[in-house]
């Protein structure tokens, strides 16, 4: 009775796809599911997170270089490579929008360990000045639009795009507090700036800073909204990077083998 | 075979304790004796720097003052020095800089900068982490990294109520740097948490997971399985129901935030460049000629000519190389000096040869001879002084011989 | 494939049920083939975790790691860096070593008789345990030291290619990726092999897996002498440092491992089905 071996679209099919799917095994029970929930959530937060400081991790580090113009640009592309890759993987073998949401709570997890024991209780920093970026609710629009679309051309171009925005728009909510002014020796900076200032980072002088610094520009000071749909095509260019990584290094070596060495 | 094992974790475990217990003088740098020593010596030099106090509580301040030149000699193999940034150096933020000027004017952020400028700086700490520290001022010039002055211990005591780092912003009210934030920090990480969790265990918590493999892997990508009972309606329905509620959050945060904080602005980058330090007009020209290095005895020798184009007899006072300063023997501490010859004042319009001679272990200690490097060169600062207590600084450089002077 | 079992007979007939192991370490009992999981990581976060206590005691608050030309840094730093080599060089040969030498006598014994289908099972559980102890060294190498990493030198002077930050995570976590990405490949190799036999060839999945986490060592050669030349200044983003993500993404093999070796799980699963069909079907009793 092999459901292959049926006609596609048949209800003959369906019914034992069905019966497939609810089967009694005799040796697989829920620890298999369990041990590869859990086990699997630390290489995709390794994935996720090392992917994220190699190409976002300054921005990420600190307050005062969450800026308008490269933060908004460079954290969607970082942040979204991961997830694509577990959407693809996740959808394809247990057909669950679950890939970015499962990458985003392992990321978060493990970036907040990351700051709390790393930065804060080795380095010494405030985790007011440190904390990481929160991709949770992007995260949840990505699995939505999958869900939704049931295509990875759709969700890289929709999901993407708006991943990025609401990437920002979650984020910004947090970054509002330090974007207040302050007199700082008579001169007006940000919180996020004095905190640069004030508190020591030997190797990383505020030169170092890639932020907004002006360029005679004539946009109208639109730079926040330019940066911001720029940011949203490079997370579309993300995605696939992170497609390729899932389809071309996760699931295409499957029972594949060099046969010449 | 077990006794053996036992044997050798005891010897192991002695050998841990050994090396733990004993433990051996902490350091007193912060790595730059790793640095070249002909570009520590030739790109900048650091003198006066004074510390106001060895010992703080946290919040108390502690002021750093000093000068720092960017030499004239200011190698060719780092790239042109443009921007540069003086701070300090420290295991970590154990001290926040409250205030900063640079030639006497505020200077919150990176300063532009030029070969052969001398910034007089003042940099007013307070004490934060609890803990025996050591500080040095820094120069940090893009393109060739931290250039670290003379560092010294700080102590920071423990104050009644730990430490704070209240600020008055512009809209009058008061915040915490240590903190401030991390309410909508906690918060909105602990929803997402909550609503990713929930999105999460939704699907993998009643629906088996490795068992959908059989099914999946023989239908389309482009189905979500419905007639299989892999995704059901209520599936959809309840994602959709969660999809509502982030964006309700998400729009819910943008108009809590334009509410809670109306005045913003972007980060600021105020960089300048800072007016003239005051320096006393030139009375007197240097030049090396020679200098060798003596490894058997630590000696560094050097000849200098001196010209005084100045209307009063000059003397050296000092000998400045990266964070070394020594000064001429009779003035100096027993610690460091260098005794120059002939020592008797310079008169106007004199040229003169002076030898100088320093002997001392810092030389190999703090690796500052560049006997094994790429280029063998001594550089330093010259502190002159002419009777009336007018000063220059003169930047001298030569190529070091590595053996006793003939 | 059959759907023929009921769910009332799922409890009789979930597990082994061959006496072929003591009760409560049976292939799929969290003492029996998982037990290895929980073994393996506890041995590895435990050296992880024990490494980073010592980096807070003995790096920056007593300072002998922030110089690597004082006799402290010596003492502490360099000798830990020696033992460190040593130690997962020893480890490392051991456990390969044997898994060899004990693979090549069940191979033998094999041979002879044909391991059970619960022993299979059980090797497939501790397979997906040392994918799962990888998966955690892969996390320390990735997100938990690379945090440290980043403190360290955003904040003090990079005067040695051994900082207290590296010798921990270069020359302690990265060789045991290697270690651990081989050894699970020599498990499966030398206990899987409807899976991983040799005469199929050398699985892609491994391939990449085992790149990732020598493509990592080969990487700090790179980082070290880009450091040493050109790099002064400490962006932790720079164009310089990109490199180091290749083994974040060739890891993602790591779930082709768990494809295939499910695949051979489902597979007993439809054997032991049709095995206990043909049982059903010639049993006149039932019949």
């Amino acid at each position: 009775m092999s459901a292959t071996a049926l006609a596609p679209e048949s209800e003959e099919r369906t019914q034992a796809l069905r019966k497939l799917l609810n089967r009694r095994y005799t040796f697989i029970d829920r620890k298999w599911d369990i041990v590869f929930w859990v086990t699997a959530a630390f290489v995709v937060a390794a994935a996720a997170d090392i992917t994220k400081l190699l190409f976002a991790g300054d921005w990420d580090f600190w307050t005062d270089w969450k800026d308008r113009q490269w933060w908004p640009m460079v954290t969607p592309f970082a942040v979204i490579i991961i997830p694509s890759a577990l959407q693809y993987i996740q959808w394809l073998a247990w057909r669950m929008p679950t890939g970015a949401v499962y990458t985003a709570i392992s990321m978060t997890i493990a970036s907040w360990i990351g700051r709390i024991f790393n930065w804060d209780m080795f380095g010494g920093f405030p985790l007011a000045f440190v904390w990481p970026v929160m991709i949770l609710a992007a995260a949840i629009w990505l699995d939505w639009v999958l869900l939704k679309t049931k295509s990875f051309v759709l969700t890289s171009l929709v999901g993407a795009f708006g991943f990025a925005l609401i990437l920002w728009f979650t984020n910004y909510t947090v970054l509002a507090p330090y974007l207040q002014p302050i007199d700082w020796m008579g001169l007006h900076v940000t919180v996020a700036d004095v905190q640069g200032i004030e508190y020591v980072r030997g190797q990383t002088p505020e030169y170092l800073r890639m932020i907004e610094h002006g360029s005679l520009r004539t946009f109208l000071g639109e730079t926040q909204y330019v940066s911001l749909a720029f940011g949203a095509t490079l997370a579309v260019a993300g995605y696939w990077v992170g497609q390729a990584i899932g389809r071309g290094l996760a699931i295409w070596p499957i029972g594949r083998f060099i046969k010449r060495f | 075979m077990r006794s053996k094992l036992k044997y050798i974790g005891a010897v192991m475990a002695a050998a841990i304790a050994v090396v733990l217990a004993l433990p051996p003088a902490p350091a007193s740098a912060h790595g730059e004796t790793a640095q070249e020593a002909f570009l520590r010596m030739g790109t900048v030099a650091f003198w006066d720097v004074k510390y106001s106090a060895e010992e703080v509580a946290q919040g108390e301040e502690l002021t750093i003052t000093g000068t720092a030149k960017i030499l004239e000699t200011y190698p060719e193999q780092l790239a042109e020095p443009k921007l540069g940034f003086i701070g300090v150096i420290a295991p970590g933020p154990t001290v926040v800089i409250k205030e900063r000027t640079i030639n006497g004017a505020p200077a919150p952020m990176a300063i532009e900068i030029e070969k052969g400028g001398v910034y007089q700086f003042k940099m007013v700490l307070q004490g934060r982490r609890v803990g025996h520290w050591h500080i040095h001022p820094i120069f940090g010039i893009h393109g060739a990294g931290s250039l670290i002055g003379p560092g010294q211990y700080v102590d920071v005591t423990e104050s009644a109520g730990g430490f704070t780092n209240d600020v008055k912003l512009l809209s009058g009210k008061t915040a915490d740097l240590e903190n401030i934030g991390m309410g909508g920090v906690t918060f909105w990480n602990v929803i997402w948490l909550v609503i990713g969790f929930a999105w999460l265990l939704y699907w993998i918590v009643p629906k088996p997971t490795v068992t959908r493999l059989p099914v999946t892997s023989q239908i389309p990508l482009n189905t979500d399985g419905g007639a299989y009972g892999l995704i059901t309606k209520k599936d959809h329905r309840v994602m959709n129901v969660m999809m509502g509620a982030t964006i309700a959050l998400v729009v819910g945060g943008m108009l809590w935030q334009a509410q809670a904080y109306p005045d913003k602005m972007p980060q600021q980058v105020l960089h300048f460049a800072p007016e003239d330090a005051v320096v006393d007009a030139k009375f007197v020209t240097a030049d090396a000629s020679e200098a060798a290095f003596d490894p058997a005895t630590d000696t560094v020798t050097a000849k200098v000519t001196v010209q005084n184009t100045g209307s009063s007899p000059a003397s050296v006072e000092s000998f400045t190389t990266s964070t070394l300063t020594f000064p001429v023997a009779e003035k100096g501490s027993a610690e460091r000096s260098v005794q120059i010859s002939p020592a008797t004042p310079i008169a106007p319009g004199e040229t003169r040869e002076l030898t100088m001679s320093m002997t001392d272990a810092v030389w190999a200690k703090e690796r500052l001879m560049p006997v094994g490097e790429s280029r063998m060169q001594l550089t330093g600062v010259l502190r002159l002084q002419d009777e009336a207590g007018h000063e220059n600084f003169v930047t001298i450089q030569s190529f070091v011989t590595p053996s006793a002077m003939a | 494939m059959s759907t023929t079992i009921t769910p009332e007979s799922r409890e009789d007939t979930r597990g082994d049920s061959s006496g072929e192991f003591p009760k409560g370490r049976g292939p799929i009992d969290w003492n029996g083939g998982w037990r290895w999981m929980f073994i393996g990581s506890f041995l590895l976060a435990g050296s992880f975790i024990g490494l980073r206590i010592y980096q807070q005691k003995f790096a920056w608050y007593k300072e002998y790691g922030l110089d690597a030309a004082s006799d402290g840094f010596r003492t502490y730093w360099f000798n830990l860096f020696l033992g460190e080599l040593v130690v997962v060089t020893i480890v490392t040969l051991a456990w390969w070593g044997w898994l060899i030498k004990s693979g090549q006598n069940l191979a033998a014994k094999a041979e002879a008789k044909p391991i059970s289908k619960a022993e299979e099972v059980r090797r497939i559980a501790v397979f997906w345990g040392l994918i799962g102890a990888t998966s955690l060294t892969l996390y320390f190498m990735a997100s938990f030291f690379p945090n440290q990493d980043g403190v360290w030198h955003q904040t003090a002077v990079r005067d040695t290619a051994l900082t207290p930050s590296h010798i921990v995570m270069f020359f302690w976590a990265f060789p045991l990726g290697i270690t651990m990405t081989v050894g699970t490949y020599l498990y499966g190799r030398t206990r899987l092999p409807k899976v991983y036999s040799p005469d199929k060839g050398f699985p892609w999945s491994f391939f990449l897996l085992i790149a990732a986490s020598v493509t990592e060592m080969m990487q700090v050669a790179m980082n070290e002498w880009g450091h040493s030349l050109w790099i002064t200044e400490e962006i932790f983003a720079a164009p310089f440092h990109w490199p180091f993500v290749t083994y974040g993404w060739l890891a993602s093999g790591i779930f082709a491992l768990w494809a295939e070796s499910l695949g051979r799980l489902l597979q007993i699963e439809d054997e032991i089905e049709e095995e206990r069909q043909a049982v059903t079907t010639s049993d006149p009793a039932i019949a």
